[in-house]
């Protein structure tokens, strides 16, 4: 796999945790605060409630947008130890700063980082991945937004580190049941590299707390 | 005693609404009866609303959605000269369940408006090109709205049912271009159907606690529900076949994870059911033009 991943771990001071994550020329700035205070319409008495907001570069947030914030906010209910602090939010903002295609992958893996650099206790990590079925039949991972536009059908998933089970499903585009399912065992294979990230990042960041403590 | 069995289930259910599914679903069944693969009775009436361009009327159990089309003309965007405009959009009223608020459309009405826009463009319903009257000037602009008037859950196959029968329904007035003068000019009185070249049919299945998987969930079980995934196949026709072995659409929402038998389980629930609700949609569509 000849993506470039790259991801900057706590850009932001005043939030609890937030991440640059890069994905070949697609970048998402997230930004997690909580737990913290809840509206009370949106409280929950048993759980946190996920709050994501994401803002388009350009234009107003639409339908569109609002879809890709219940995507987001679906996934990672299933995965943040919400039960630890019940009433509170945990509000995560994500910017666009470039759309180039594989956007919601990007998104998925940027609020990943920046949950795990607010230390918001988690289950698993999660790794997201884009795959398209081009008008040849051939399955491109990450694609490129041109790549998007003109294929045959675009796959989002989601995976989920400890069992590999699929957190996270939308399709879009006419596929047979059998592409489908080639789909996701290639997505399920290109996770690997996206966990490795995690825990290098991590590693990083831990020692690099420890030397400063020093 | 009878009587005092229903008195504690009742109370049961209503204090412990959890435990009360629970139960059902670990012996294979569902709190209204219905095995775990059983859908609710669909019914659809064509051209309910009479000043509507396209409309029709889903009661998929207890859950109602009523969808009107009507036609504008618009010029086209820019960068598509050739393509004409669908906007659906959901609407969920207070009158159809105390979850929904009065106010601005609520996060539930905003997704499930972009899910049918998409169920539209990816399953090739109706193709943009097909609303083009004359290139880069004017075209046609199909606004769906549909409208919950009954909640009960599986809002997403009754609105795709609903929005497929009433694009069915729709007829576009003939609109050409003047040779002589240039100008664009609509005749109201010859009507043509709209080119429907395929019908999407949505199925929704359940899963409680990672194990239980079931269809057609009514709103008490979506409470309480893991995750939901919704299937949609697009059933392009081609002369008078339908083919139903694509796919177009899937969505899962819900935090809980699924594995990938379960993912096959939910397609082929999709693939059964399509089918059944195509020869709905055909017999209603005929009742109609009689």
């Amino acid at each position: 796999m000849d993506q470039l991943l790259d991801v900057q771990l706590g850009l932001l001071r005043q939030a609890d945790g937030s991440s640059l994550f890069k994905l070949n020329s697609t970048s998402v700035m997230v930004g997690v605060y909580g737990p913290t205070e809840v509206k009370p319409a949106k409280e929950l008495s048993d759980r946190a409630s996920l709050e994501v907001t994401y803002k388009p570069k350009v234009k107003q947030a639409g339908c569109r947008e609002k879809l890709l914030e219940k995507n987001v906010q679906s996934a990672f209910d299933g995965v943040v130890l919400t039960e630890l602090h019940p009433r509170t939010a945990i509000q995560i903002i994500i910017q666009e700063l470039q759309d180039s295609g594989s956007l919601f992958s990007c998104c998925i893996n940027g609020v990943c980082f920046a949950l795990l650099d607010a230390c918001v206790p988690m289950r698993s990590t999660l790794a997201a991945v884009t795959c398209v079925v081009d008008s040849e039949g051939e399955i491109i991972i990450f694609p490129t937004k041109r790549q998007e536009e003109t294929a045959l059908a675009v796959l989002n998933v989601a995976f989920e580190s400890k069992e590999g089970a699929v957190i996270s499903l939308s399709s879009s585009g006419v596929l047979t049941k059998s592409k489908f399912q080639d789909c996701i065992t290639v997505c399920k294979s290109s996770c690997s590299k996206i966990f490795e990230l995690y825990r290098i990042k991590m590693r990083q960041l831990c020692t690099k707390n420890a030397g400063s403590e020093c | 005693m009878s009587e005092v069995a229903n008195i504690y289930s009742c109370g049961f259910r209503i204090t412990q609404p959890r435990e009360y599914q629970k139960k059902f679903l670990e012996a294979g069944v569902r709190s209204d009866g219905r095995k775990l693969d059983e859908f609710r009775e669909a019914l659809i009436g064509i051209g309910p609303v009479s000043t509507a361009d396209g409309s029709a009327l889903v009661a998929l159990g207890e859950t109602k959605v009523i969808c009107g089309i009507k036609l504008e003309v618009a010029p086209p965007k820019v960068d598509k000269p050739r393509c004409g405009y669908i906007v659906p959009n959901v609407d969920l009223p207070p009158l159809a369940s105390s979850d929904f608020r009065p106010g601005p459309p609520s996060e539930l009405a905003q997704v499930s408006s972009q899910l049918m826009l998409e169920i539209v463009l990816k399953s090739k319903c109706v193709l943009l090109e097909d609303l083009c009257i004359a290139e880069g000037r004017m075209c046609w602009v199909l606004y769906c709205d549909l409208i919950c008037l009954n909640y009960d859950g599986n809002l997403l196959d009754a609105c795709t049912m609903a929005l497929t029968a009433a694009l069915c329904n729709v007829k576009l007035p003939k609109a050409f271009v003047n040779e002589e003068t240039g100008a664009i000019e609509i005749d109201f009185k010859q009507k043509v159907p709209l080119n429907i070249r395929s019908r999407p049919v949505a199925t929704t299945s359940s899963v409680f606690e990672k194990e239980t998987l079931y269809v057609d969930p009514v709103r008490e079980e979506l409470k309480h529900a893991s995750l939901t995934v919704t299937v949609v196949t697009s059933n392009e026709i081609s002369g008078s076949t339908v083919d139903s072995d694509n796919i177009c659409v899937i969505h899962k929402t819900g935090g809980g994870s699924v594995n990938e038998e379960q993912i096959e389980q939910c397609i082929s629930n999709g693939r059964c059911h399509t089918p059944f609700v195509l020869s709905l949609i055909g017999s209603a569509l005929t009742k109609s033009e009689v």
